[in-house]
């Protein structure tokens, strides 16, 4: 295969790009989802959020 | 409760897009003959003309989007071109760098000043844009309006950028006579597409629900802040 | 109409104010007449050359310059927190569009005045039989790089970043009117025996049209709280 190198540069590029974007959209999704459960927890459980009023 | 994990449809289509995408791989470099000109390096084709394809429609996704926002003023749209834009600038990247390396050994040169490539790169300039502007409000609705306005005259703009780069180049020198394509390379090429279509969708439905999330988030630090 | 006479209020509102200070003005020509110098520097002394690129150059001038006095369009409202005075304004918004559009077309015209012939004498060039077309051209390109750029420098004038802002989202939609201006330009200075330069003043005066349509259309749109 003549021009090898390119060749495999474009796809590998392809590839990398594509599942590391792929990723990293889900790694930020889990963590996003992580801390929205917390907030959720801590303003309807049992804590109190800072900005209460009190009681 | 919040799914983080792949919804079904979800990693259904992500599935698709991955066997899709090495099928396609697959035939590309090692089945498909390659062509009688350019030789092997034209297997480039099948990675760049998808990702420009992509690229493009990415973009006028987040113009349907911005105006289907501006008219109705639902967020959910705003988080869409949102969404697009950002997949967008991947794939306008990936089809300059592809550009690139099929440029090189094809014409000696990393750059051309073709009215296809140009217009991928001023599109580049315009994604960019449209993303900086919206680091720039806090409001939820005053940056989707900034956006949208952003996204729909940065969009429409795109086609008077093509044909004054066309005219721009056909008067400075004679256009290329296009060859005729044969079924095998088109097939290639049209599969490939498929699975570069696939890894959009599947790559939206996740930015979507991460930008859904993010919104969440940020209405309830602005409510309690 | 009621709109033109709102919109000339704010015209003569900002050109007296220009005409009192005329510091803008001079260091517009100022900037302008140092861009020309220093492309002559560059290039040498080669009268043939200067000539085929003179078209481009002016057109440096000119929208580096325009940028400049872009940034200050709304500067008047701004510093005494009139942008808020402006929103509530009576009557019609786009009148402060129209009446900023017609104030920096009208500066950057006389910027031009000085600066053609400034260019013709540096660089040896005969102006002189064709300064009927160039003024169209100049018209023309300055109306477009006034639309687009008046309208941007709307949408950032509250942003903190607005110096990069401002080029950032300039730069792609300037694309075609300066691929207009600029050949249509050097083909009235250079030669044009086949009158290509119909193309070119066609796709100025589509450009306008185009983009003074959208920009009246949104600029409400982006006005808003």
């Amino acid at each position: 295969m003549d021009n090898l190198g390119f060749i495999v540069a474009g796809y590998t590029l392809t590839w990398v790009t594509l599942v590391w974007y792929a990723w990293r959209t889900n790694r930020r999704l889990g963590a996003a989802a992580r801390a929205l459960a917390e907030w959720t927890q801590t303003s309807t459980g049992t804590g109190r959020s800072a900005g209460d009023p009190g009681a | 409760m919040i799914v983080t994990s792949n919804s079904g449809t979800a990693r259904l289509i992500g599935i698709a897009a991955l066997v899709t995408m090495l099928v396609g791989s697959f035939v590309g470099l090692f089945v498909v003959s390659p062509d009688r000109l350019q030789g092997d390096v034209q297997r480039l084709m099948y990675v760049h003309v998808p990702a420009a394809w992509l690229a493009f429609l990415a973009f006028f996704i987040v113009f349907l989007m911005s105006v289907l926002y501006l008219i109705q003023r639902d967020l959910k749209w705003d988080r869409v071109a949102h969404a697009s834009a950002e997949i967008g600038v991947v794939f306008t990247v990936l089809t300059l760098a592809l550009g690139s390396m099929w440029g090189k050994p094809t014409w000696g040169v990393w750059w051309t000043w073709d009215p296809r490539l140009t217009t991928t790169a001023i599109m580049l300039a315009i994604y960019v844009g449209y993303l900086a502007i919206r680091s720039f409000a806090d409001d939820p609705d005053k940056r989707a309006r900034w956006a949208a306005i952003v996204g729909i005259i940065g969009f429409a703009n795109v086609p008077i950028v093509y044909l004054s780069v066309i005219w721009w180049r056909t008067l400075h020198q004679p256009p290329s006579s296009p060859r005729s394509v044969s079924p095998e390379i088109l097939w290639t090429l049209l599969f490939n597409l498929l699975a570069f279509t696939l890894v959009y969708v599947y790559l939206m439905m996740r930015r979507i629900r991460l930008a859904k999330v993010e919104g969440e988030l940020e209405q309830r630090v602005a409510y309690n802040g | 109409m009621e709109l033109m006479r709102r919109s000339w209020a704010i015209v003569w509102k900002d050109l007296l104010i220009e005409a009192r200070t005329k510091q803008a003005f001079n260091a517009m020509v100022f900037f302008a007449a140092l861009v020309l110098f220093i492309f002559s520097f560059a290039l040498g002394p080669d009268t043939e050359l200067l000539r085929e690129v003179s078209g481009g150059l002016l057109w440096v001038g000119i929208a580096f310059t325009g940028i400049l006095s872009l940034n200050r369009t709304y500067q008047s409202e701004e510093t005494s927190g009139g942008i808020e005075g402006l929103r509530v304004y009576p009557g019609d918004p786009r009148a402060i569009f129209l009446g900023k559009l017609f104030g920096n077309i009208i500066v950057l015209l006389a910027v031009e005045a000085v600066l053609f012939p400034a260019a013709a004498v540096l660089f040896q060039i005969e102006m002189l039989p064709h300064v009927g077309e160039l003024a169209v051209v100049a018209l023309l390109g300055t109306i477009g790089f006034s639309i687009v750029g008046t309208f941007y420098a709307a949408l950032t004038v509250n942003l903190r970043a607005r110096e990069v802002m401002l080029p950032l989202l300039l730069f792609p939609a300037l694309v075609p009117m300066l691929l207009g201006a600029v050949n249509a330009t050097t083909l009235i200075l250079v030669g044009d025996p086949m009158q290509d330069s119909d193309i070119w003043i066609r796709l100025l005066i589509a450009f306008d049209v185009i983009f003074f349509v959208i920009s009246t259309w949104i600029f409400p749109i982006a006005l808003e709280e």
